[in-house]
């Protein structure tokens, strides 16, 4: 599902933040990304979203060859990818339901097939209740589920998550990635960046560990 | 085709901008306000040679002309049957190479010294008076052109120079209009260009936003473009109100002074294919100024 071949990236100012990078990500599988802070864990999460561009070795996602994808091409293979991030990314000037749906505005859904959409997945994500409340009333764990949930609604066969956990306490951290852990078992490809070492023992699921730009063995 | 933007979407992003526009008045009112005062500068140009152009035509030349005849053996009853039938004209002269010949002596001071001549270099012709009411240069032109294909006569000739000369300062003025449209042109292509950078840079993170979730750039676009149109019509819109305002304050004084001179002349408001000139000159400055800087911008924002 996410392919790297010998991926490397070196910033215009000369330092490097990945090196000679090789994973695959079988289809449904479900793999922690970790490391310090500085290993490479975004930049690798960057690049498989054509957020940045390679500076050596090939990527695949889904089977296709990303490395160089045309710039018009990237929302078509991001709309593939379902993203969370650690500061979540939603607006606060639109309600849970509206940052939701807009995932699916900008793929020209129509608004009937939005509206069955949204609802299904903010039932999924347990925001029922939170419809029209705006993300700034929400906890921080709410406010990352909403997230999750505008990550999930066009159903992408990828999800990449990185440091999903980090600004919630220890308990609401393990509901997240049971969270994700029932996306996997659902048919989803996921990948979470965290430094939180006690998760893919808790789970029970494989790590990659980066060091220095590099996959530690 | 999938990058094409379904009339749906377009119907509500309209609504969308329309609704945030209403939402910041003050700040829409004063680009608009700033864009109108802009486009009403070119308009009233128009309207002004528009009406001088009018009053142009409508002025009136002496309303003498004269039909030169062949030097040797013209038609002169030919002729001048011919003029009797023309319902414009109401006076016809004759006059005869002799008499010709003496005006000219007379005119030009030289006595009795063109008598040496061996023949008589001028030819016949007629002087003919036309009815007031006919007298457009238009008409006389179209006049003239006919009476110069009649056999026997050479040339047909009238004072027209003073009309002329009017036409062409209302052509220059025209011109000036022209110019200062141009000018106006990119005064609005600017100002739309710094409200959308602004628009832009206000929404930096819904942008960002959107293109992490895979808008296309179009999408992402769309919004701006629609504020930048909807700002040029309005502003359009408002120049033409602004000129018609301008139009009925000044025409009853314009029909006051036209009536001291005897003659039935008022200001014309513009009509509505002006009202859809305007229009199309807002909006598509709007769009265009809107095009210029967005595009450029939005590929600055990266999510990150």
């Amino acid at each position: 599902m996410l392919e790297l071949d010998r991926v490397s990236k070196r910033y215009p100012q000369g330092q490097t933040a990945l090196q000679a990078v090789s994973l695959e990500l079988t289809p449904r599988s479900m793999h922690f990304l970790t490391g310090h802070s500085g290993a490479g864990k975004s930049t690798l999460l960057k690049l498989a979203t054509a957020i940045e561009r390679p500076s050596g070795g090939r990527i695949r996602v889904g089977g296709d060859d990303i490395t160089r994808i045309p710039r018009r091409r990237i929302p078509f293979l991001r709309r593939t990818i379902g993203t969370v991030f650690q500061d979540h990314k939603l607006l606060f000037d639109r309600t849970v339901y509206e940052n939701v749906a807009l995932a699916l505005q900008v793929c020209n859904f129509p608004r009937a097939k939005i509206h069955g959409r949204v609802q299904a997945v903010l039932g999924r994500v347990g925001l029922d209740g939170h419809r029209h409340k705006y993300p700034i009333t929400l906890s921080g764990g709410e406010q990352q589920r909403v997230a999750i949930a505008r990550a999930l609604v066009n159903k992408p066969d990828l999800l990449l998550a990185d440091e999903p956990t980090g600004n919630v306490d220890k308990e609401l951290a393990d509901e997240l990635m049971d969270l994700f852990h029932e996306f996997q078992q659902f048919g989803m490809t996921v990948l979470v960046a965290t430094h939180d070492l006690t998760q893919p023992q808790r789970l029970g699921l494989p790590q990659i560990q980066l060091h220095r730009g590099q996959v530690a063995s | 085709m999938r990058f094409l933007i379904p009339l749906r979407q377009h119907r509500e992003v309209l609504a969308e901008v329309l609704a945030r526009l209403a939402g910041s008045p003050a700040a829409t009112a004063m680009t608009v306000l700033v864009l109108a005062a802009a486009l009403a500068l070119p308009a009233a140009f128009w309207v002004i040679t528009d009406n001088l152009e009018r009053l142009g035509q409508r002025l009136e030349a002496p309303g003498t002309m004269t039909l030169f005849l062949e030097r040797d053996d013209p038609p002169q009853e030919a002729v001048k049957s011919r003029l009797d039938r023309q319902r414009d004209v109401t006076g016809i002269t004759y006059v005869s190479p002799e008499e010709a010949l003496e005006e000219a002596s007379r005119l030009l001071g030289l006595g009795e010294s063109l008598e040496g001549l061996p023949e008589n270099p001028l030819p016949g012709s007629f002087e003919i008076t036309l009815a007031p009411d006919r007298r457009q240069p238009a008409r006389m032109a179209a006049l003239a052109e006919t009476m110069e294909g009649w056999p026997g006569v050479t040339q047909v000739q009238y004072d027209r120079r003073w009309v002329e000369r009017f036409q062409a300062a209302v052509g220059v003025l025209r011109q000036v209009g022209v110019v200062v449209g141009a000018l106006v042109g990119a005064v609005v292509v600017l100002v739309i260009a710094n409200t959308i950078r602004l628009a832009v840079a206000g929404r930096r993170r819904e942008i960002e936003v959107i293109k992490m979730i895979g808008g296309t750039d179009a999408f992402v676009r769309l919004p701006f473009l629609y504020m930048g149109l909807i700002q040029g019509l309005l502003a359009a819109l408002v120049a033409t109100g602004l000129v018609a305002a301008g139009v009925t304050f000044l025409s009853s004084g314009v029909a006051e002074l036209a009536a001291q001179y005897g003659a039935g002349f008022g200001l014309r408001d513009p009509g509505f294919d002006y009202l859809g000139v305007m229009l199309a000159i807002g909006g598509g400055l709007g769009w265009l100024g809107s095009r210029l800087v967005v595009g450029r911008h939005l590929r600055a924002v990266e999510p990150e």
